[in-house]
């Protein structure tokens, strides 16, 4: 890896930590955000040879030099210049031992103050520190647009005075649905290419934070479940039926089990935890054979009635592909409309093919998947997938 | 007599604020606040100026349901910037004070009567 695939890596991950460090101290947004840019762009320049010990803490120490130096240089008297002064540039706390200040970042962006089509972008830019640039095609805004309204949204962060803290309990419960989104967006980005520690600390936090709430202890379950799996398709790519139950990490399936049990208690059901019992129902009929999958499919039910999306329908489709056979599924698969390629879409419809042992369907869909999967080993899959029915 | 002095901006003079010309536009707005504070016409600690209307955060209530909206409650050509209370004998003294306000070339004043003291 060269230093600067490092510093990219370690950009990804650490960015939003670094920035949240900073605003838990009470410095200005816009300016702690040049200051984050600076550190980063320090690291490319020192970071040659090895990086140092901690990175994150380098990073947090050379942008909290940086951002004191241009409060001393305009000689604000604020309340923040004193806060400034007693900090100690030299040892700054562990950044990664602090997972609630990222937590206030993430529900300072969903402040009622800030209009709600900017919240979105603004988590991911404070948090991971995206670009307008990268995040138009996502929004389908013009960059240059996005922009503005990104600055906008900085500026009156600043200007109105709002501060990253968690919300009143009301509040909280409001604001809570977009912040876990965005949590489960990040532990998304990150499954095929790094560790999602982050994701999972964030979660861990946000059911500590919320005292329990039932759908942060939901998502921390599913993607407990989902970790679980992890290192088992790290290598190859292989579909979730062909794997190995054996293979998974045990320890976390039983704190997920335990999580979802506490979660249920609550009765107060929602999209995080249906769909870690969905995960949960996959767990268990690998090792027992029960649950069926009819009863996944019927979770999957409940789950696109307060959920609708795609990726939650493909789901049903592939469990009543289990459950009630190919023709049952292609019924299901007919009634979904794309407005773009999507490759989980491809994947369902190559298997309800292959089902139907309609070659030519399948090898369409084959065909597509490989050309949509982003990860070689997904392609290696699909790939092999069009050999097999080339040569059966 | 008081009366409430309201001025408006255009964006383009919003945008002085933080622009090269940044030094004369605070420079013109304190020069016009002490004219009027040393002509001993305006009540002082009754007005403010105001921040960017980018900043502002606008709550309605219908039916005990509350509405938040990020922004100033019109987007119309010139916003609230600020204010300040005279005390002066009538609405043509008031009015000579308002056109000499920064803001007066391509913003606008609004000259408004304060109500009387209840008491």
């Amino acid at each position: 890896m060269t230093a600067s695939e490092r510093v990219d890596l370690i950009f990804r991950e650490s960015y939003g930590k670094v920035l949240a460090y900073l605003l838990a101290r009470s410095f200005d947004l816009l300016r702690s955000e040049d200051a984050v840019s600076a550190a980063f762009a320090a690291a490319l320049m020192e970071w040659n040879d090895a990086l140092p010990p901690n990175p994150e803490a380098w990073l947090c120490r050379v942008a909290l030099h940086r951002v004191i130096d241009i409060e001393r240089r305009e000689r604000r008297i604020t309340p923040l210049e004193s806060l400034a002064e007693t900090a100690d540039p030299n040892e700054p706390e562990d950044p990664t031992m602090l997972p609630d200040e990222r937590l206030r970042l993430f529900f300072l962006c969903t402040h009622p103050a800030i209009a709600a089509e900017i919240q979105t972008p603004l988590m991911l830019q404070l948090v991971l520190g995206m670009s307008a640039e990268s995040m138009s095609e996502l929004f389908l805004l013009p960059a240059a647009t996005l922009g503005q309204r990104l600055v906008r949204a900085k500026r009156k962060i600043r200007d109105a005075q709002i501060l990253p803290e968690l919300p009143n309990a009301e509040e909280f419960q409001q604001r809570l649905p977009a912040v876990l989104q965005a949590i489960y967006g990040l532990y998304c980005r990150d499954w095929g290419t790094t560790e999602p520690t982050e994701a999972m600390d964030l979660a861990r936090s946000l059911v500590i934070a919320s005292e329990g709430d039932p759908e942060a202890m939901g998502l921390f379950a599913l993607l407990l479940f989902c970790e679980s799996r992890r290192t088992v398709v790290r290598d190859v790519y292989i579909p979730l039926s062909q794997q190995d139950p054996s293979d998974w990490d045990q320890e976390m399936i039983s704190s997920a089990e335990q999580l979802l049990q506490a979660a249920a208690a609550r009765k107060s059901p929602g999209r995080f935890q249906l769909e870690a019992a969905i995960q949960s129902a996959h767990v268990q009929r690998a090792f027992t054979g029960s649950p069926s999958f009819a009863q996944i499919a019927r979770l999957y039910e409940a789950l696109i009635t307060m959920a609708p999306t795609t990726s939650n329908r493909l789901g049903h489709v592939a469990a009543t592909l289990e459950a009630n056979g190919p023709e049952a599924a292609l019924a299901l698969l007919s009634r979904i409309e794309l407005t773009e390629p999507y490759l989980p879409y491809e994947a369902v419809s190559a298997h309800v093919a292959l089902r139907l042992n309609d070659l030519t369907a399948v090898r369409k869909h084959a065909e597509a998947a490989r050309a949509l999967s982003k990860d070689p080993k997904t392609a290696a899959y699909w790939a092999e997938m069009i050999q097999t029915i080339q040569n059966p | 007599m008081k009366y409430g002095l309201l001025f408006y901006e255009t964006s383009a003079q919003f945008a002085e604020r933080e622009s090269e010309s940044a030094g004369q536009y605070w420079g013109a707005w304190s020069a016009y606040i002490d004219q009027l504070d040393e002509a001993g016409v305006m009540v002082r600690g009754a007005g403010a100026g105001l921040q960017v209307p980018g900043s502002a955060t606008t709550l309605r209530a219908t039916a005990g349901e509350l509405s938040i909206q990020d922004g100033p409650i019109a987007d119309t050509k010139e916003q609230l910037a600020g204010l300040v209370v005279l005390e002066v004998p009538s609405l043509d003294d008031a009015m000579a004070w308002a056109k000499l306000a920064p803001c007066a070339e391509g913003g606008a004043v609004e000259v408004r009567p304060i109500l009387p003291d209840p008491s």
